[in-house]
């Protein structure tokens, strides 16, 4: 009999300390990887700490690995944060739905992340910008709160050096340091300020709650259809199955009719997230 | 199969079930222990108390324990040992004798018999059989599922916290059940439901032989029960009022202690843990509930849902509008013992009326 709980056993082949407090896990899981795309997310778990939910990190065209990033905070994120390259990852997994890219093919996207709501924007951009030439011009919006906060270093040079690409990397104010380079302000403000519009353009945004709610209605204010306004939703999970009946928003379980969720979509469910 | 109905006199049915006992079932019957009753193993017939309306808890533990063992592990050096308790249980044979058991968990595939549930126990079985088997197959739920054998008896006088005519069963409902038991007769009228029931009437020549055979309109006709409101009127207040007042109001008194989930036979909401130390422990599920704020709290510290009229709205949202739009009946058997149990006296019967007068006179919602 299957046992749908019963987790696979990965191998950390590389840990990112990417700030502090949040780490980004590479991984293998029988010497390749998992399908999933862009979106979709998994259950990781340090066997005898616990289990915690995640979006996938990377894209899914890079076939040698897959990526997760988390912060520290329980006790499953403890223990994985104590694990080393080699050791075991509990994973499970792919679940929920994903990014249509077909919808996004030929048109320009903005990508819009705040802090570690950031590492499944990285999924869908890297995806986008692994295949550059399906897309039209490509923004990118990343905010934290702190210059020290900013995850994905490597990431960001990647994203800047691919064509036809812009990158705006902002710190909420009094989150910068003397030397900081980029942008202050909080994501929604210096949205607007962007040289973006809503015609034949696509948004995926991902972050807290609060920024979401705000840069949806900077979004619409710049003419994007809420229809080509997508968003991932976090939900605490547990069973990523549709049954320990505590992610769902109204009628609908984030596990498994999300995490993807056009503004459309929001628009037809209660406030209850 | 097609229902089969009998006759079986008081005496014959302590002997059937007394047959049963000794055939090494495990016979799960309304017992009293320490003054309340509570549905537990009896090892004979005279053990069993049919006269109480209710046992204080459903018998919901054989379907989904309190706590379950989903894998076992054992960690020595870097290497990590996985025993997964479904590993060795095979589909297709009848588990009670597929031979090899697991190496580990908990042992899923004993059978056993309740018998004198109430048609309101016997009901939720199949309403959180959906729910385990929506897209992805949950086994262990399935698995003590098919091996719990459920005989019924309906009841004639429900209580006031009873509401089961109102979310669509009714006292006299074999819906969940195998066999199903009416009063009367010489002792009981049986209508046989299912292929399991059939299995228990004919697991010997003398178990046979106690039934006597009827026609079906012989088998006593249920009564008209009448529903005293209607729970469609409830899911519609539901549709449509997610921001009323009512729930932030009503439920004001609510200390979230969880007893309405706990008590109630379909609630199947679960946590999933790690237990053990750094050598071997276990990956095991425990009830959990909606009532509890930590239930839907963020890592970030961000909660969904904040107040406890947040909590019960859930609650009531899942029971009457989120499951019945997926699996079109209600995630409710109308038992009463959220009600019974709850020390603020909040009565679901008396909540689900309300809303459902609401509806029925247009009040706007706050």
């Amino acid at each position: 009999m299957e046992n749908i709980y019963l987790p696979k056993l990965a191998v950390i082949k590389e840990i990112i300390q990417e700030t502090p407090d949040t780490k980004t896990v590479r991984l293998t899981v029988d010497g390749g990887i998992i399908d999933y795309l862009p979106g979709q997310f998994g259950e990781f778990s340090c066997i005898g700490e616990g289990e915690s939910t995640f979006g996938f990190a990377s894209s899914p065209l890079r076939k040698d690995s897959f990526e997760f990033s988390f912060r520290t905070a329980g006790r499953a994120t403890t223990g994985i944060n104590g694990l080393n390259v080699g050791d075991n990852i509990g994973f499970r997994g792919p679940y929920g739905n994903f990014f249509n890219t077909d919808k996004m093919k030929g048109k320009d996207i903005i990508f819009i992340g705040g802090g570690i709501g950031m590492a499944p924007v990285k999924s869908i951009l890297e995806y986008c910008i692994d295949e550059r030439n399906n897309y039209g011009k490509i923004t990118v919006l990343y905010g934290a709160k702190t210059v020290m906060d900013l995850m994905y270093k490597k990431g960001i040079e990647e994203w800047k050096a691919s064509p036809n690409t812009d990158v705006v990397i902002t710190v909420d104010p009094g989150g910068e340091t003397p030397d900081w380079k980029g942008r202050v302000g909080f994501v929604p403000t210096i949205l607007e300020e962007l040289p973006v519009k809503g015609n034949n353009a696509i948004a995926v945004v991902c972050g807290p709650p609060i920024m979401i709610k705000f840069v949806l209605k900077s979004l619409e204010k710049m003419g994007f259809n809420k229809e080509d306004i997508i968003t991932t939703l976090e939900n605490r999970m547990k069973c990523g199955l549709g049954k320990c009946g505590r992610c769902n928003i109204g009628s609908v379980y984030v596990c498994k009719e999300g995490p993807v969720f056009t503004a459309k979509d929001l628009e037809s469910l209660p406030n209850d997230f | 199969m097609e229902e089969k109905y009998y006759e079986i006199s008081s005496e014959n049915i302590k002997k059937f079930v007394n047959n049963l006992i000794e055939q090494h079932n495990e016979v799960i019957a309304p017992k009293d222990k320490d003054g309340d009753t509570f549905y537990d193993k009896i090892n004979n017939f005279d053990d069993a108390d049919l006269n109480i309306l209710l046992p204080k808890l459903s018998f919901k533990e054989y379907l989904l324990p309190k706590t379950e063992t989903l894998f076992e592990y054992s960690i020595s050096g870097s290497n990590i040992n996985i025993c997964d308790p479904l590993e060795n249980i095979d589909v297709n044979t009848n588990a009670n004798n597929s031979g090899k058991a697991a190496d580990c968990g908990d042992n899923i595939s004993q059978k056993r018999i309740i018998f004198g549930s109430r048609p309101c126990d016997a009901g939720a079985g199949p309403i959180m059989e959906k729910v385990f088997n929506w897209d992805y197959k949950d086994e262990f739920f399935n698995e003590r599922f098919k091996n719990l054998y459920i005989i019924s008896i309906a009841c004639d006088k429900p209580d006031n916290y009873c509401f089961c005519t109102e979310v669509q069963l009714s006292p006299e409902s074999s819906f969940g059940s195998d066999i199903l038991l009416k009063k009367g007769g010489s002792g009981y009228y049986a209508k046989v439901i299912t292929e399991k029931g059939m299995e228990l009437i004919n697991s010997n020549s003398e178990n046979s032989s106690l039934f006597k055979e009827i026609s079906k309109d012989k088998f006593p006709a249920d009564k008209d029960w009448k529903a005293t409101f209607d729970i469609k009127k409830t899911q519609s207040f539901l549709d449509k009022n997610f921001t009323s007042n009512y729930f932030q109001e009503k439920f004001l008194s609510c200390i979230g202690c969880g007893v309405c989930t706990y008590t109630c036979p379909t609630c199947h909401c679960f946590d999933i843990q790690d237990e053990g130390t750094n050598e071997k422990g276990k990956r095991i599920r425990n009830w959990d509930s909606c009532q509890f704020g930590i239930f839907t709290l963020h890592t970030s510290g961000h909660n969904p849902r904040v107040t406890q009229g947040d909590r019960y709205r859930q609650r009531l949202m899942h029971k009457f509008k989120i499951y019945n739009e997926k699996f079109n009946k209600y995630l409710c058997v109308g038992c009463g013992r959220c009600s019974r149990n709850c020390p603020e006296d909040i009565d679901l019967k008396e909540i689900t009326a309300e809303l459902s007068l609401m509806e029925s006179s247009n009040k706007p919602a706050e």
